[in-house]
């Protein structure tokens, strides 16, 4: 009789990298996700793309729906299914065959996670380079923003991550709509915060937290500060979840539980390190200035050449306006010649940055919506020069007679006669300023328009019509053309 | 309650059941009830609604939801659609087939189950906004509420109980871009007035329409889930 010596402890086989590739392969194939990408598709079409195609052609303009729209929509269905995915061993009841498998429970839940963050990533990407390439067709200088896509990337793989362990730790049917409706949930109330709040910092880490200026990026380069620092925290906090996850699942092997808890310190590392760098962040004109990650040379304007045209006066553009031009003489014109020979009137029309136009600098904040969006003009210098901020233009020019550069005139006149920059003159101002404004054909705005027909109906059937509208009035539901 | 989760004491011996009370007695209906609800998960799908009162009772005391404006029903359509999405889950059957072959009264349990569910959503969202201004006040909570149950049910058929919560997220983010660009149209209710007749009757065509496919059908059973 022979004795045969045994090790204790088998050795370990390595796992082949092509068993792994099947692996992922698998959970690829079988993928919830793919049956939403049709879904997020249209979603993307009727939201972010509507969205971008009403903006003017500049890049940074319509790469900022990527974080605002295109990345809510992805993130609420990406954690849900995530989510989904993480629960399935769970829901099934086959955590202990899955545990007594060959195959660490660990790097099999990497690999679930991995097929549903690579389709949700597919879908992000392709709806990123239909707007990029629509973008390309009209866009006439500049190029695409690779930043707030990589902002974006970070942003959903953390959702993934955190719908993932959701999923696994507390496995049942209401832990993907619950992980859902978290996900906007938190971007929701985060982008309120940055809205109440007037020097907002850790709440920039958001991804819905500001809308550039409608000439952002042309004058000067765009800030990548705030987008580094996104990636940074939204990276960390998914590696940190999933070595989480490797610490919770890892049982037996000490080399994967050493990995997981690496894997983990490393990512709190890097969601602390962009939380730190948020709280220094400091929101100025032309985008949020981070000083750690700063760099010094992005302060500088883009140099260009204007592009004019002769009108009564020469008016001169930025080349990325040149479309507008023709539109713009021909709205400034009737201004221009009513002026004429009187004292200070202006002998050429320059566009400037909206951010260097100090009457709006003041207003500026890129947490401000409604005071990012505007027009604003000031008369200098002998002979007069008027400066003109172009900000709120169309997706596209215009026919004139649809009054797409109304505001322009607006700030021209307000430049000229009263206090500049969109600010209320007195009565008297006002009233020569509309009595000009009439005689170049410029029509009152739309509300001024319901107000004065408002205005002109008797008290008792102004109270008559509050008493019924004043809800629907308070929580926005009436539309210009419901008002009597 | 699922097989899995019956077990036997070690030891035991195994013992005849008790012959059933009849089908008519109140007896075997509550305890039908009772398996039923068991079986749906009601009893977290409570909580989870109640969780939602909570969470809009929260964000109107810190004003995380404007006075006036297109954003005020932002936060309150987000909540509606969670609780949607809480009651369409619940459809979703552990056991499939066999209960869809013996299961008499099933029909009359899933009209009650999801009409009690959308009720008690209703009533919890206006408890939360109790004595505090939410904008469109009850009556809209309870079209919202019902219109977008309603698609959460009919997503329940379509593509099974388990990711039925798809159907009103996804309708939540048409609402919510409708809303930021102040579209108006009785299909996408949120953005009207409560008193809107034609939003109003959109929502409740949906629900009943929800009600009665989930009454008729169930839902789906994939083999996946």
């Amino acid at each position: 009789m022979t004795s045969l010596t045994l090790p204790l402890r088998s050795k370990s086989q390595p796992v082949r990298p092509t068993r792994r590739v099947r692996l992922l392969r698998l959970e690829l194939r079988h993928s919830t996700m793919i049956w939403l990408l049709a879904l997020l598709g249209a979603l993307f079409y009727f939201d972010a793309f509507h969205k971008a195609a009403g903006y003017p052609p500049f890049w940074l303009v319509r790469s900022s729906v990527i974080l605002h729209e295109l990345v809510p929509d992805v993130s609420l269905f990406a954690a849900g299914v995530a989510a989904w995915t993480g629960s399935r061993e769970g829901r099934r009841q086959t955590v202990d065959l899955v545990n007594i498998a060959a195959r660490p429970r660990w790097a099999t839940a990497l690999a679930s996670f991995a097929a549903t963050t690579i389709w949700t990533l597919v879908a992000f990407l392709g709806c990123v380079a239909v707007l990029y390439g629509f973008t390309a067709t009209q866009a006439s200088s500049g190029g695409p923003p690779w930043w707030p896509v990589a902002a974006g990337a970070a942003v959903l793989c953390a959702f993934c991550a955190l719908g993932f362990a959701a999923g696994m730790l507390v496995p049942g049917r209401f832990t993907a709509p619950l992980a859902a409706l978290v996900t906007f949930l938190v971007l929701i109330v985060a982008f309120r915060v940055v809205l109440k709040e007037s020097h907002p910092t850790f709440a920039l880490l958001s991804p819905m937290n500001s809308v550039p200026h409608g000439d952002a990026g042309v004058f000067f380069h765009y800030f990548p500060d705030l987008y580094m620092v996104q990636i940074m925290f939204f990276a960390g906090i998914a590696v940190a979840v999933l070595g989480g996850l490797g610490l919770a699942l890892a049982s037996g092997s000490r080399i994967a539980w050493r990995t997981a808890a690496v894997v983990t310190a490393l990512g709190l590392a890097a969601a602390c390190t962009g939380f730190g760098l948020a709280g220094t962040a400091r929101v100025e004109v032309n985008g949020v200035v981070i000083p750690a990650v700063h760099d010094a040379a992005s302060d500088r304007p883009i140099a260009y050449t204007a592009v004019c045209q002769q009108g009564a006066i020469p008016v001169c553009v930025h080349p990325a306006f040149r479309a507008y031009l023709p539109d713009l003489v021909a709205a400034l014109n009737p201004l221009i010649h009513e002026f004429g020979g009187l004292p200070g009137a202006p002998v050429r029309v320059e566009q400037v940055s909206s951010s260097t136009v100090a009457e709006l600098s003041v207003a500026l904040s890129s947490t401000e919506i409604e005071t990012l969006v505007g027009t604003s003009a000031n008369l200098t210098g002998n002979p007069p020069v008027l400066h003109l901020a172009l900000t709120q233009m169309p997706s596209q020019p215009e026919p004139l007679s649809s009054q797409p550069l109304a505001i322009e005139q607006d700030a021209f006149v307000d430049a000229f006669i009263g206090p500049a920059g969109g600010t209320l003159g007195d009565p008297a101002q006002a009233a020569i300023e509309a009595a000009l404004l009439d005689n170049a054909g410029s029509l009152p705005g739309a509300a001024a328009k319901a107000a004065n027909r408002f205005a002109a109906l008797a008290p008792s059937v102004q109270r008559a019509w509050l008493l019924t509208h004043l809800p629907a009035l308070r929580s926005g539901h009436i539309a210009l053309a419901q008002i009597p | 309650m699922t097989p899995a989760r019956v077990r036997t004491p070690a030891g035991a011996e195994s013992k005849t059941r008790p012959i059933l009370p009849g089908w008519g007695s109140a007896t075997a209906g509550l305890r039908l009830v009772r398996l039923y609800v068991a079986s749906r998960r009601l009893r977290v799908a409570l909580g989870a609604l109640v969780a939602c009162s909570l969470v809009l009772r929260a964000a109107l005391e810190r004003h995380w939801i404007p006075s006036s404006g297109p954003l005020t029903q932002q936060l309150p359509v987000l909540l509606e659609a969670g609780t949607a999405s809480v009651i369409a889950v619940t459809t979703h059957s552990p056991f499939g087939e066999p209960e869809r072959a013996t299961g008499r009264w099933l029909s009359y349990l899933r009209f009650g189950t999801a009409g009690a569910l959308t009720g008690i959503a209703v009533g919890l969202l206006s408890a939360g906004a109790a004595a505090a201004h939410l904008p469109g006040g009850t009556l809209d909570v309870v079209r919202n509420v019902a219109g977008m149950t309603g698609i959460g049910l009919i997503s329940a058929t379509v593509i099974g109980g388990g990711l039925s919560w798809i159907g009103p997220m996804a309708y939540l983010v048409l609402s919510e871009d409708a809303i930021l660009n102040s579209w108006r149209t009785p299909w996408i209710w949120p953005t009207t007035p409560s008193q809107d007749a034609g939003a109003a009757f959109f929502a409740a065509l949906v629900f009943v329409a929800g009600i009665a496919i989930i009454t008729g059908r169930g839902a789906r059973q994939r083999a996946a889930e």
